[in-house]
């Protein structure tokens, strides 16, 4: 029995990835509000202070970083290769990808968010970058999707579902402006994130996500 | 021919990472590095390597020109298939993963949010406090997680130097330079990550690599 730390954004990743595996685990939500991620219960599992980590209850051994969650869970269980590479130059290509998920795509989105909806002044030419930014990376992904169905070989992988959860932020009403008109100007992205969002093990996953931003939101 | 082919940037941080490894294991490679001023990254020659346009990019001539491109990402391809003495990586499953944490964490945790630090400091044209304060202390948070952590174990994973370390080698040493906030010497109140990161400096290959560093400057 694992558990999995959640309560925002990227625990959805591991989720999906649980799911499509049909691994069992229990979830405990750390209370941002409270500040426990940054106290040191939290803090003896991952000592960034972030989520997701997870936890093996069977052997007590602990993981921090989606990214290396993830690759942990389909090394260990995904032997069939349902979601994952089989070859090793598949398996550093879909490493390559998780790798830009987390450091290319995630950050200039939640840097976006930060001068969008946390600072009290506005702040046009800094949530304009990051906001720039975030458009340039998904014209990186349209490039690669407009000549590929998926990013690392003939298959939905994890390293194309490690993007949905952001990519639900991106292309809903809340972060970026309108006139972007994203999903016409990136029909290839728009229509693989589609595609991923109707998953079995991802649909759930996505509908506690977005009920998740709207109670964050309501009202404002 | 040399093995490799490593696309990179004089200033950057990130191809020198993937020479200290190259160096490290005696692998035979070339540098080209690209100008950004003349957008060469965001050509085709290379964007048909890296569709991000960033650097670096890896292509592996004896092994079909593979191309793999992010950083960690790369360290990880030349540890699996070239270190076969597992001198800079580990073997059992359960610290591979934990290998990989500490890389995802320096390449989402450490890498984009220095930058940050960099850009609202020193490149950005208006001065916006709030980004500055906010990198900074970020900076400081980030070293401060490192230095709890090597004040109880001298190396990151495995009980031994990694891949892992080596990684947060280049934004460290900005960091410690030029980007904590004002008035705050992190080499005094991070020792253990300070420590960490001068035997990262003293190592032979990263030397080397640093002087060759220098002598492009010239």
């Amino acid at each position: 029995m694992t558990a999995v730390r959640m309560g925002g954004r990227y625990e959805m990743q591991v989720a999906v990835v649980l799911n499509a595996l049909g691994l069992s685990y229990d979830t405990k939500t750390i209370e941002f509000s409270t500040g426990d991620h940054k106290k040191p219960k939290y803090l003896t599992l991952n000592p960034n202070g972030k989520i997701p980590a997870l936890v093996d209850n069977e052997s007590g051994y602990t993981l921090w970083e989606s990214g290396a969650i993830i690759s942990y869970l389909v090394d260990k269980y995904d032997k069939e290769h349902l979601i994952s590479a089989a070859t090793p130059e598949e398996k550093h290509k879909e490493l390559q990808w998780l790798f830009f998920q987390a450091t290319g795509h995630s950050p200039p989105i939640f840097q976006a968010a930060i001068f969008k909806w946390f600072h009290p002044d506005p702040l046009p030419s800094a949530i304009t970058k990051f906001q720039t930014e975030v458009v340039r990376v998904l014209s990186v992904l349209e490039g690669v999707l407009s000549e590929h169905e998926w990013l690392a070989g003939e298959k939905v992988t994890v390293a194309d579902l490690c993007f949905v959860p952001s990519n639900e932020v991106v292309f809903g009403p809340l972060l970026m402006p309108e006139e972007y008109d994203l999903k016409n100007k990136f029909p290839a992205v728009w229509a693989w994130h589609q595609n991923m969002v109707e998953l079995p093990y991802v649909k759930d996953c996505v509908k506690k996500q977005r009920a998740w931003w709207q109670n964050a939101f309501a009202g404002k | 021919m040399a093995q490799f082919t490593l696309y990179s940037h004089a200033g950057g941080p990130n191809g020198w990472k993937v020479a200290f490894v190259l160096k490290a294991l005696g692998l035979s490679y070339k540098t080209i590095y690209l100008d950004f001023a003349k957008g060469e990254h965001k050509a085709e020659a290379f964007t048909k390597f890296n569709p991000n346009g960033r650097i670096p990019a890896l292509v592996d001539h004896e092994n079909g020109d593979f191309v793999v491109w992010e950083s960690s990402a790369i360290l990880l391809y030349l540890v699996d298939t070239y270190d076969k003495e597992n001198t800079l990586t580990v073997t059992d499953s359960k610290e591979k993963a934990l290998l990989n944490q500490w890389l995802f964490f320096q390449a989402s945790g450490q890498g984009p949010y220095f930058g940050q630090a960099a850009h609202f400091k020193i490149f950005a044209p208006e001065k916006i406090p709030y980004g500055i304060t906010r990198y900074a202390n970020e900076v400081e948070r980030v070293v401060g997680v490192l230095d709890g952590v090597l004040a109880k174990q001298e190396w990151l994973v495995g009980g031994k130097l990694t891949i892992a370390d080596l990684s947060f080698l280049q934004w460290n040493n900005f960091a410690f330079a030029a980007l904590f906030p004002e008035g705050k010497d992190g080499a005094k109140l991070y020792p253990h990550a300070y420590a960490w990161h001068q035997k990262l400096l003293d190592l032979p290959y990263v030397k080397e690599v640093h002087a060759e560093k220098a002598a492009l400057a010239h």
